[in-house]
């Protein structure tokens, strides 16, 4: 199904003009000073730094504020906004990084499940494609590898692009990317074999500028012992701010509370952390993970081995974004390394 | 595509304070939408998120059984913000309802088989669901002998009190019910209920047993249980958490891989062995 197309530099403007001419789209952009995703109204808003996207696509499909609902105190009558529209036209995700493209599909796991669909997150998702770009150059704090994902890696996107030096190389993933790309109506030359091995160059370039964080191979075993002694150890230099989870692609928790003003009110879903000791508190007093050991423990298992019993897959996709931001550097591949290394 | 986070309006019917301290009140709901009543197929041992516009939600344990009718029965502590709202709604208010959330009691494994019920303070609202479940007549020949062990600190904590000494008459089922400390006017049991289930000395020849209490109660019971000789794969526990969402995506309900709101309320204790001692 996969196909790859060749795009020249001077005409990759006019491919992205296309695609906001047709669809909303929305990338990494410097419009608002984050490089956050946000709307892209011309194609040189797009900022593709080296590496990921400060803040990434999670606010798109699961924003860390949104109304589930509202309501009237007197009437008790809810308004639930969200619709499911079946007008074909969807909007595209782009400038992800292979990572954060998995990261998508990690999410669709919690979230689009038959029996218990999450609505609001569904409904944005199966009218979203994802357009990514491959890594040329990794950051010193990308540790996909380790994960099992790649600067090449295609899962969770619809259409990958790979940045050549005078030409892109647009590669469709899934039937969606190819219909995507068809849908511009631009002529696309097939990639030659010089392209491929251009592509295939660069990405072994990439590679190699990728250093093993750590070893999974031995991670099951270890975070089998639950009790083991590290635990308390590795959460020391931890205060709990839960900035790691806030930034972390799959990191999904929420809370859910009600705002009220005078009569009119909403049921408002937010992101949560698992780092908070009120996260799991009961209203007995009883706190199952009540100091920052548990918790530490909770994030670190949860990611690595809870999440392999459940979904068979790890959800950490080694974007690096906890590692760059944690004020007291507490190293997430240093953490698993001393996980690893322990007797 | 239904919404799981948007609850159904029920209508409060009925309030019974269950306790001296009468900080326990059982509500009759009565869902207000025939399409949500013909939704609302549940079994004995889930919960729903009992809901309060501008307030918030809490999870408790359907007490009633599904054979009863319509009624929805809730018994709720006065703990946190929800529950003391909850506490101040009177007959006639709508509240909201999501769910039933959660999986139920073993009622394929326990037919056929005796069944011994050892419930402690106001954690026997699911108990009393199973129970009634048992003792409803088209049910009662699929389970052998329905054994239940109940107590609560003091008489006044005993809930469901009027059920309570009907079932003591009643011949289908054999009830021991106790407290910590009986007052003057108390002519039954004292004792632990830990105590009372080695004095009463369970037969587990094909039995399965439910437990739901304190924590201190399932500490010492468990062991009772195990001396004689159910199997871990026998004895069955209801857990409860913080929750939020109910259906496995809010993230703090969990006890190692498995989520309290969707792979529980109930499980194994050869299931909870397995498991992080974390809850």
């Amino acid at each position: 199904m996969a196909r790859d197309c060749v795009v020249h530099n001077k005409d990759f403007d006019r491919f992205l003009a296309l695609l906001i001419e047709k669809h909303s789209v929305f990338g990494p952009s410097d419009n608002d000073g984050s490089n956050g995703f946000t709307r892209i109204e011309t194609p040189e808003q797009i900022k593709l730094h080296r590496g990921v996207a400060h803040f990434s696509f999670k606010n798109f499909f699961f924003p860390q504020t949104e109304v589930l609902f509202s309501f009237d105190l007197a009437s008790k009558k809810i308004d639930a906004a969200n619709k499911e529209t079946e007008d074909g036209k969807y909007d595209i995700l782009i400038g992800l990084r292979p990572c954060d493209a998995l990261a998508v599909d990690l999410l669709d796991q919690v979230f689009v499940v038959p029996d218990t669909k999450d609505v609001y997150y569904a409904e944005r998702r199966s009218k979203t494609r994802i357009i990514s770009f491959a890594c040329n150059e990794p950051c010193a704090t990308c540790f996909c590898e380790s994960v099992g994902c790649a600067p090449d890696s295609e899962v969770g996107a619809d259409v990958i692009i790979y940045v050549l030096k005078d030409r892109y190389i647009i590669r469709t993933v899934s039937q969606a990317g190819e219909e995507l790309i068809n849908g511009t109506g631009m002529h696309f030359d097939a990639a030659s074999e010089k392209d491929r091995a251009e592509k295939e160059q660069m990405m072994t370039d990439a590679k190699s500028q990728l250093t093993r964080a750590f070893s999974v191979d031995e991670l099951d075993d270890k975070l089998a012992n639950f009790d083991a002694s590290y635990w308390k150890q590795i959460c020391q230099k931890c205060i709990g701010c839960g900035i790691c989870t806030y930034f972390c692609p799959t990191c999904h928790c929420f809370d859910i509370t009600d705002d009220t003003e005078g009569s009119q009110g909403r049921r408002i879903r937010t992101w949560d952390s698992c780092m908070y000791p009120l996260f799991t508190l009961h209203a007995s007093g009883h706190n199952p993970r009540p100091t920052k050991k548990e918790r530490m423990r909770q994030r670190i298992m949860h990611k690595f081995s809870y999440s392999m019993q459940q979904y068979g897959r790890r959800l950490c996709v080694g974007c690096g974004r906890c590692v760059v931001h944690c004020p007291v550097n507490l190293d997430l591949r240093a953490v698993i390394r001393e996980i690893t290394e322990a007797k | 595509m239904s919404n799981p986070y948007v609850p159904m309006p029920a209508k409060i019917e009925s309030i019974v304070i269950e306790n001296e301290a009468r900080d326990i009140k059982t509500f009759n709901l009565s869902l207000m939408n025939d399409t949500d009543k013909e939704r609302f197929s549940f079994l004995p041992g889930q919960f729903a998120e009992l809901s309060l516009l501008g307030i918030g939600e809490c999870p408790i344990g359907i007490a009633s059984s599904p054979t009863e009718g319509g009624c929805l029965l809730f018994t709720v502590k006065r703990a946190g913000f929800v529950t003391t709202q909850l506490h101040r709604a009177e007959v006639g208010d709508t509240i909201g309802i999501r769910g039933p959330f959660g999986n139920t009691y073993p009622l394929d494994l326990m037919e056929g088989k005796n069944v011994l019920i050892v419930g402690g303070g106001f954690a026997f609202t699911t108990l009393r669901a199973t129970a009634k479940y048992i003792l409803e007549g088209n049910n009662r020949n699929r389970f052998k002998d329905l054994t239940i062990v109940y107590g609560a600190r003091n008489p006044g904590e005993l809930i469901y009190k009027h059920e309570l000494w009907e079932w003591e008459k009643a011949k289908d089922l054999k009830i021991y019910i106790t407290v910590d400390k009986g007052d003057k006017g108390w002519k039954r049991r004292e004792g632990f209920v830990p105590t009372v289930l080695k004095e009463i000395a369970p037969n587990s020849d094909s039995a399965v047993a439910l437990v739901c209490g304190p924590p201190v109660m399932i500490k010492f019971t468990l062991p009772v249980l195990l001396e004689f000789g159910f199997a871990p794969e026998t004895i069955f526990l209801s857990l409860e958490m913080r929750m939020k969402c109910g259906i496995g995506k809010c993230g703090r309900c969990n006890i190692g891989h498995k989520y309290v709101c969707k792979d529980g309320p109930v499980f194994s204790y050869a299931q909870l062995n397995e498991l992080p001692q974390e809850y």
